[in-house]
């Protein structure tokens, strides 16, 4: 044996003992927690969540067109999506839906002025004086086209129907503002006046011929659509000027399954709270009409990468508008195609009247078929079955309707103005109306489930929530509230009862040892030892629902107990999707 | 040894790495999210949309099913008493907006039609628009009953051959306006399978125009007064139309007539279309030269499509008149119920044209629709002459 050799054997086996002693010290470290630690901890440092980030690069989505025929169809006789309903899962651990490319957490979350409000989604008040260059024709019923500024913006521009002055522009300008301001990206758009002689031919402006071909685009094809427009006594056109949103175009999102070629797209839509409780501000605004064709998706750089936002758009067909004219009376009411009316209408003689045949509606100017007196939030329909509609439970449109409730009476009149509506009656009549609606979803849907919000437990362990319900006064203040304790492990998810109490007040002291023991238990590894949980349901009172506790989690931190964990149905029942919300998958249990 | 402990380290570090990277809990939420996106990185797909959306999509993108392009299926569109009647098509839509199409189509009854037409593109802000055709039809098994305001129910069959070569022009200065005219060749070639004569060689020889094969030059102005909500499914509005058609027979002038439709239909709308109250009148009346002749298979007719208790072509004479009481219930937006009152007669003298002795039906049934056309009628229709099941796929009337 050489020198060299006897290093070389000693160089083995000395890394091959550093290579044993290092797996054993990498095997303690990963299993020192014991054999739970494969299960991932129910709450990690980071919860709850407040943005959900997108980390993977998009670029290589493409545009998806969607066939308005098929969609609606599937929809209304295929039931698509997930059968199984359960809870959202865009939601963070406080039941929360954190910011993200889908949605921004604005009213009921950060003040929000009647200015901003007015002001609407962007700073942009439509485009510069100067000519502009029409470059692009709509397809569809609508009339409309692509206008580019002087400055190079980019603007859609649609009008009002013929006859139906200040009508479908109206509800575009106000709904844009209540859903911004609700939390959805939505392109700004804002009410203008339109002028042909304004209007210049694009150099590159092309359109569709009827055989499929492109020709170039001329003046008669701007008085095609024109034509089809309202026009002013003075040959304007009132129209709206919808910002053009930056990034390339993806087309619309379907309202179930995922982007196959977003990476970052892992939540099934009819699963995400967000669209979930869009059922509820489209009850709102009679927004009959949220389809696939009707969002849009971009493909956008944020941080340096590629990556899908997720918009909704064209909302002319909202309140008293279905675009094309005043809405259907049938809208909102019943889908479509639905089965249990049509059967009792089929050998009726016609004497099956349906209740929102005979609704009044008033007759101011470009207000079209919307009303408050008639509206049951419960039952509203849009045109066609959601996919995420029928799947939103109540803790869904409860979310939605708390967030709705911040949406204050100053904050709607603000969005009512930008829709400049020429006769003040038609602006009061539409902020009173949807200031009535509101109050309706209130009273339905926070009074739905088990209405306690904003839980603390304060450093001396004192907790306190409140009764949304209660304290919007839909509902009566109940008898009591039973609270009870419970030391919580959060890597085996083991729960240990440690007291309780029945309360008569919003406020409630922890059990004398629950917490002391807590506290005792924070140098736990794993962080087994850090938290608390309090189940809190209600005793007596109108609302059987409100029975069911709502479940809560705190974490010990530095500075006192932090909210970590809210469940607002944990013993829901597993659900279906149902005719208009997720229903019981056995009726009765 | 210090080689050796920083070997250790090295492995350490080494192990360390490799295990996070194949650890299985994520150390945050941020992270746990991020894992399910990268796991889907690494197997996204493009989307492709099944025939069925690609096909839906050409068709939206091309403005409707309306727009003829390419090879596409056709129904229906021969002589009435067809049956049911698929074929194909092709259809060329020009630059502007100009259509080019053919199509054949073959009935379970054996009925035959090949046709080629052309339309122009709309002029004039949608006001003016012209057509032209050329169309043959083999009818081989036309009911023919005897003529006369009651005549028994004794039928025969005919073949009947048609074709046809014309132009037509439309104008429609406003909505509620509409005048057309047209021009064109007609050649007809009837006959009959003597053996299948029930009702007796003598009525068959003594009808007029048989065996006579007329080539007519046929003329036709018309007017109408429309404020329907759309013509193919209407809830409210009113029609009134009139045509004046010229046949001049130029291989036999025995057989030159005129001839003259009017209509008239009110759709009443009752609790916002909840309800609707159908009411139509048609007549029809033809003129001849002294010692002139209508062919009966250019006669006015009643039955089938206007009288439904009754087979088509059931009533045949030199005038005709016919109307139609329906009430309409709403079922649902794509769906209506009907119960409906058909009466009608024809007449060998116009002084006959009234409301006497009109023969009636009744009956029931649903219509599939849109809000601008009727996709499907389905009706049950009883006369003294029993019962009939009638399809259609068009709003009723002549």
């Amino acid at each position: 044996m050489t020198m060299s050799t006897y290093q070389r054997v000693r160089s083995f086996i000395a890394l091959s003992g550093s290579l044993v002693l290092a797996l054993a010290v990498v095997s303690y470290a990963t299993h020192a927690s014991g054999p739970d630690s494969r299960n991932a901890p129910k709450f990690y440092d980071d919860d709850p969540l407040m943005r959900a980030p997108d980390t993977q690069d998009a670029s290589k989505v493409q545009p998806r067109p969607i066939s308005l025929l098929l969609d609606a169809a599937i929809n209304l006789f295929g039931d698509p999506g997930l059968r199984d309903v359960g809870r959202a899962e865009s939601v963070n651990t406080i039941d929360e839906v954190p910011d993200s490319n889908w949605f921004t957490n604005r009213v009921g979350t950060r003040p929000v002025t009647p200015d901003e409000m007015y002001r609407g989604p962007s700073e942009d008040v439509g485009p510069a004086p100067g000519k502009w260059t029409v470059s692009r024709k709509a397809n569809g019923v609508s009339p409309g086209f692509t206008i580019t500024d002087e400055r190079n913006k980019r603007y859609f521009v649609k009008f009002d129907p013929p006859g139906f002055p200040e009508l479908g522009t109206g509800a575009e300008a106000v709904v844009t503002r209540l859903f911004h301001a609700l939390g959805y990206h939505v392109p700004q758009a804002t009410v203008g006046t339109l002028r042909r002689d304004n209007l210049v031919i694009g150099r590159d402006a092309t359109v569709r011929m009827p055989n499929g071909g492109v020709r170039k685009m001329r003046m008669s094809d701007i008085d095609d659509q024109l034509r089809r427009a309202e026009r002013n006594p003075d040959g304007s056109y009132r129209v709206i000027f919808a910002e053009g949103l930056p990034g390339k175009s993806l087309e619309g999102f379907k309202y179930e399954g995922t982007r196959s070629d977003d990476p970052n797209d892992v939540v099934p839509h009819e699963n995400r709270r967000e669209l979930r409780g869009l059922r509820v501000f489209s009850a709102w605004v009679n927004h009959t009409d949220a389809k696939a064709i009707n969002s849009l998706d971009t493909l956008i750089t944020e941080n340096g990468r590629a990556v899908v936002r997720h918009h909704l758009i064209d909302f002319n067909a909202t309140l008293g508008s279905a675009g094309i004219g005043p809405r259907e009376r049938r809208d909102g009411y019943e889908y479509l195609a639905e089965t249990t009316p049509t059967f009792k209408a089929l050998p009726a003689f016609g004497f099956y009247i349906r209740p929102w045949l005979n609704i009044h509606y008033p007759t101011y100017r470009g207000i079209g078929r919307f009303e408050a007196k008639r509206f049951v939030p419960e039952e509203w329909r849009p045109r066609v079955p959601n996919p995420a509609y029928v799947r939103s439970r109540a803790d869904d449109t409860f979310w939605a309707a708390r967030k709705l409730m911040a949406m204050s009476d100053e904050l709607i009149r603000a969005a009512v103005k930008a829709g400049h509506y020429t006769d003040p009656r038609s602006e009061d009549f539409l902020v009173g109306a949807l200031i009535e609606r509101r109050e309706k979803i209130g009273r339905a849907w926070l009074t739905s489930v088990n209405p306690i919000v904003d839980p603390a437990l304060s450093e001396d362990g004192v907790l306190t929530f409140r009764n949304i319900a209660v304290d919007l006064q839909f509902a009566p203040a109940p008898p009591g509230y039973q609270v009870t304790w419970f030391r919580f492990d959060n890597v085996t998810g083991d729960s240990t009862a440690t007291g309780e109490s029945t309360i008569t007040e919003t406020r409630a002291t922890a059990p004398a040892d629950a917490l002391a023991r807590v506290r005792a238990d924070t140098t736990l590894p794993g962080g087994r030892g850090q938290f608390v949980r309090v189940d809190i349901s209600v005793t007596g009172g109108t609302f059987a629902s409100w029975a069911s506790p709502v479940r809560v989690y705190f974490r010990r931190a530095q500075d006192g107990w932090r909210l970590v964990g809210f469940d607002r149905m944990p013993d829901a029942p597993r659900m279906r999707p149902g005719v208009v919300g997720a229903e019981p998958q056995e009726p009765g249990k | 040894m210090i080689r050796l402990l920083s070997r250790f380290l090295t492995a350490i570090l080494f192990i360390t790495h490799v295990a996070a990277a194949f650890a299985q809990e994520p150390g945050s939420r941020a992270e746990e999210q991020a894992r399910q996106q990268e796991a889907k990185a690494r197997t996204v797909t493009t989307y492709v949309s099944p025939w069925i959306e690609q096909r839906l999509l050409a068709v939206e993108n091309a403005g409707g099913f309306g727009v003829a392009r390419g090879l596409v299926v056709k129904f229906g569109d021969i002589k009435r008493g067809s049956g049911f009647a698929p074929g194909l098509g092709y259809g060329y839509t020009t630059s502007g907006g100009g259509t080019l199409a053919a199509k054949g189509v073959y009935s379970i009854k054996n009925y035959k039609l090949l046709q080629v037409s052309a339309q122009s593109p709309p002029f004039s802000a949608d006001r003016v628009l012209f057509r032209a055709r050329a169309r043959w039809q083999d009818a081989p098994k036309v009911r023919l009953y005897p003529l006369g305001p009651d005549p028994p129910n004794l039928r025969t069959d005919y073949a009947e051959r048609k074709t046809e070569v014309s132009g037509e022009a439309l104008l429609k200065p406003v909505r509620f306006l509409r005048f057309d005219g047209g021009l064109g060749v007609e050649w007809f070639d009837t006959e009959f399978d003597h053996d299948e004569i029930q009702f007796g060689r003598t009525s068959f020889e003594a009808l007029p125009g048989a065996g006579a094969d007329p080539r007519y030059i046929h003329s036709r102005v018309s007017g109408a007064f429309d404020l329907r909500d759309s013509e193919g499914y209407t809830r409210r509005g009113t029609l009134l139309t009139a045509t004046y058609h010229n046949y001049h027979a130029d291989s036999n002038g025995t057989y030159s007539f005129d001839r003259v439709d009017g209509a008239a239909e009110q759709y009443l709308p009752i609790l916002h279309g909840n309800w609707v109250i159908f009411l139509g009148l048609w007549a029809s009346t033809t003129m001849t030269e002294d010692g002139g002749q209508v062919p009966f298979f250019l006669m006015p007719d009643v039955g089938g499509h206007d009288l439904r208790g009754f087979t088509n072509y059931r009533f045949r004479d030199r005038h005709a008149i016919s109307w139609t009481a329906e009430y309409r219930w709403y079922a649902q937006e794509f769906l209506d119920v009907a119960i409906f009152y058909d009466a009608g007669k024809t007449v060998p003298t116009r002084g006959a044209l009234d409301f006497k002795g009109l023969h009636s039906s009744i009956g029931g049934g649903v219509r599939l629709h849109t809000s601008i056309s009727t996709l499907l009628r389905l009706e049950l229709a009883h006369s003294r002459e029993g019962y009939r099941f009638l399809i259609g796929f068009s709003p009723v009337g002549p």
